[in-house]
């Protein structure tokens, strides 16, 4: 079954590479659905053929939270939120991949080094997760629409998940529970958030200075 | 001499650690006395404010300062140094924004911030250098380890540069003549009274710390001492604002007591314990002089300042007649800053002076050639000096009010305002008639700074001069007062007619046409005005009829209009042009971190 999890890790990275090379909101959500899907058939694969409850448990609660009702929400957000569909990252799309692709070479050879205390699953799932973590942050620097950033995020938390799932059976099912439920608490007050920041900036004709905020002088 | 006091205070490489000895005492009764005059001053001086603006903050802070000031003096540790010194700059920072709604005051207040924390940077390094060398951050266990002489020489580098800026160092002073005309009058006191001898503290302690230095320490400080001296005396005399000038002069006094700081270095590479108390015994008692009169000074400017509402001198003239008292304060506070015998700064002078002559003639040959200089130097500002408080005095004091007749004065000067100032003139003539205590306190803080021993040292040979000249000119004065009661009584049978001036045959003379400070120090201007980018613009009155016209004359400080002006406006720029506004600053600032999680993960595979 180890193969199974190399797939799914691939696709995890593969995934996030598509994301950040896109520039359409709702395609960065729908791809993200897809990405917490695969990382849901995860827990499945992980311990060859006895399935205890717990992995079930965790499989599918992720498949729910992250699949459904996550980019769910989002949607409901960016309906909400008169914003273009379009947005132009900071740096150019071939060159967010360039970067992307190097910072997954970068990622696999800093893992080369990296000393575990127990076994993984598969060779892929150090690598992968650390790139996934870091090409989340590389789309949270690169976009700079708050949706967007809630996305990067994300990302960084299914890195994270891969990471933790994969590598330690000895997580308890409860952390896991809690972390599902703290994201999408998370998740869910950003979107009134959102709303609450559009509804002011259309009350308020200041709204050139928006471009301006965090400059001090 | 020497006390100790600890306390447990958790802070990574800190202890409340306070020590009093000779040096800090010296520092610590100037501090407490002036403190305490101008806190008192405070009282009458902040009432018209008490209404209208948050004085009680403003105590707050001056309470801050003053604690800061103390722990500064006591500290024993380094962290515990530096953090009163950030205490002291910051809530010096407050204090001088009092009236925060004038743009100039707020200039003048970051003007000072930025200029104070450069100076704490290098102070920094400065410390960590010299705690890295002796491996603690105690200033007796640092003072303990022996310094390498490149270490020693960066180390004082450092602390000039650090403890100038503070102390007003001239191509660093340019903070100073902004920060002490825009804070109220008893802060400017405490600023320049005592605050900036903090950076003279600095140096003085720094040199205990590292003991005997190579001797172009000692030509360097006496080179800066010059400099500054002379300058800050003929800039001083280019000014038209009362508490400007009061400002240069604090430069110009700093200048002195740098001149003697670098005689008893001199005296201490050379071996000469004598000339190194003299010299350091004739600075400490400088400074503890300075600030007095200096406060005095200024305390009697803001009482000024406060009736006429303005602080421009041409404004004012004939105050001797509307508050004779301060008129008298502020002449015996003048005469003192003057270096004129029976006041205390006198005494002071007469040290260093004791001590360049000790340097010419027992120097080698470059020696004499800088205290050679120094000695012209210290009559050259002695003469500007009274040629610049004749013109204060006189503008301000003596004539008649150049304001319009009816035109409203401020109500009257409190008794809460009269009594510091007398107590510090008192101070001033006390030290001036009898300068045995001060100046023996003085000399073991001398002997303290360059490690000697007082009782070895022949120090009757300056005294015995001193009383002899002091005596002089109590008899002579004496003798004209005498004199004049002599002639005022046979003079009593002839009565004597009382008639006007003699105008001219001028018939219209009004109060304008007095002399100004401007024409009065034109003729020095004039001389100097190569160095000092002396300009004066003034029209040409054409035919029978002339229109009104106006004149104006400036002086320019040259590190600040020539050197500190265009390097930052380059500066500016090109900070303009590196900014990349482009970029979101939440995005900015997550790259940054991002950028760092990488190193951090590439540095950690090593």
């Amino acid at each position: 079954m180890t193969s199974w999890v190399d797939v799914i890790c691939i696709t995890v990275v593969f995934l996030s590479l598509i994301i950040l090379s896109n520039y359409r909101v709702a395609a960065m959500i729908r791809i993200f659905a897809i990405q917490s899907f695969v990382l849901g058939l995860l827990p499945f694969f992980l311990h060859a053929f006895c399935i205890s409850n717990r992995d079930v448990i965790l499989g599918v609660v992720t498949m729910v939270l992250k699949a459904v009702l996550v980019p769910s929400i989002l949607f409901w957000a960016i309906r909400h939120v008169s914003m273009r569909s379009e947005v132009k990252p900071i740096i150019g799309l071939s060159a967010s991949i360039i970067l992307g692709a190097m910072i997954i070479a970068g990622a696999f050879w800093v893992s080369l080094s990296l000393k575990l205390p127990g076994k993984p699953a598969s060779d892929l799932i150090l690598p992968c997760s650390l790139s996934t973590v870091l090409l989340g942050f590389m789309i949270m620097v690169t976009r700079t629409r708050a949706v967007t950033q809630v996305l990067g995020y994300l990302i960084m938390e299914n890195g994270i998940f891969l990471f933790a799932v994969s590598l330690f059976d000895v997580m308890p099912v409860l952390i896991e529970m809690g972390i599902l439920l703290d994201i999408f608490v998370a998740v869910f007050i950003m979107a009134i958030v959102v709303n609450h920041i559009n509804e002011e900036f259309e009350k308020n004709p200041a709204s050139v200075t928006f471009s301006k905020m965090g400059e001090t002088f | 001499m020497e006390k100790y006091f600890q306390s447990s205070w958790h802070v990574p490489f800190g202890e409340f650690s306070l020590k009093f000895d000779p040096l800090s005492f010296i520092f610590l009764v100037a501090v407490i006395i002036l403190i305490l005059c101008a806190g008192i001053y405070a009282v009458g001086y902040m009432r018209p404010y008490a209404s209208k603006r948050p004085v009680g903050l403003h105590i707050f802070f001056y309470l801050v300062l003053s604690l800061a000031l103390i722990v500064i003096v006591l500290a024993n540790n380094v962290i515990l140094f530096l953090g009163a010194w950030e205490i002291m700059s910051v809530s010096a920072f407050f204090l001088v924004v009092f009236k925060d709604e004038e743009s100039d005051v707020r200039r003048a207040g970051f003007l000072y911030l930025i200029a104070s924390h450069c100076g704490t940077f290098l102070l920094i390094i400065m410390f960590f250098l010299m705690a890295s060398n002796s491996g603690s951050m105690n200033f007796d266990i640092i003072s303990h380890a022996p310094f390498p002489p490149v270490l020693a020489g960066v180390i004082f580098l450092l602390a000039i540069f650090g403890f100038g800026v503070k102390a007003g160092f001239i191509p660093l002073h340019i903070w100073l003549p902004h920060a002490h005309p825009a804070a109220p009058s008893h802060v400017s006191a405490v600023l320049s009274g005592v605050m900036i001898k903090m950076g003279i503290y600095g140096i003085c302690r720094v040199l205990w710390m590292i003991g005997v230095l190579p001797d172009w320490c000692g030509y360097l400080l006496l080179i800066i001492g010059v400099l500054c001296g002379v300058m800050g005396v003929l800039y001083a005399l280019g000014q038209h604002e009362l508490k400007r000038l009061l400002a240069y002069h604090s430069i110009e006094n700093i200048g002195i007591v740098a001149l003697g700081l670098g005689v008893g270095l001199l005296g201490e590479s050379h071996r000469m314990p004598f000339l190194a108390v003299l010299g350091f015994g004739g600075a400490l008692l400088h400074v503890f002089n300075h600030a007095i009169f200096k406060g005095l000074l200024f305390l009697a400017a803001g009482a000024v300042i406060q009736k006429t509402h303005t602080g421009e001198m041409d404004r004012m003239g004939g105050m001797a007649k509307v508050m004779p008292l301060v008129s008298i304060l502020f002449l015996i506070g003048a005469l003192a800053i003057c270096g004129l015998p029976l006041f205390n700064g006198f005494i002071s002078e007469f040290i260093i002076y004791f001590g360049l002559f000790q340097g010419i003639f027992h120097l080698p040959l470059q020696g004499t050639f800088v205290c050679a200089l120094g000695i012209i130097a210290l009559a050259l500002m002695g003469t500007l000096a009274l040629a610049c408080f004749s013109k204060v005095y006189g503008t301000v004091f003596l004539g008649e009010p150049r304001v319009p007749k009816g035109s409203q004065l401020g109500e009257r000067i409190s008794l809460w305002m009269c009594i510091p100032m007398i107590v510090l003139a008192g101070f001033c003539l006390w030290i001036g008639l009898f300068p045995r205590t001060a100046a023996g306190i003085a000399f073991l803080g001398g002997a303290f700074l360059s490690h000697a021993d007082l009782l070895e040292l022949p120090m009757d040979n300056i005294f015995s001069p001193l009383t002899c000249m002091i005596g002089g000119v109590v008899l002579f004065l004496a003798l004209v007062l005498i004199l004049t009661y002599l002639r005022v009584l046979f003079l009593k049978a002839l009565p004597a007619s009382v008639s006007e001036t003699w105008r001219c045959g001028f018939s219209y003379v009004t109060p304008r046409m007095q002399y100004t400070s401007s024409s009065f120090a034109r003729l020095i201007l004039d001389f100097f005005k190569r160095i000092l980018f002396y300009k004066r613009t003034f029209p040409q009155v054409k035919g029978f009829f002339p229109q009104s016209a106006s004149m104006s004359s400036s002086v320019s400080d040259f590190f600040e209009e020539f050197l500190f002006k265009p390097v930052f406006g380059k500066l500016t720029n090109l900070s303009r042009k590196l900014d990349i506004s482009r970029i979101r600053y939440t995005q900015m600032y997550l790259m940054y971190i991002f950028l760092y999680l990488i190193i951090l993960l590439v540095w950690k595979l090593k």
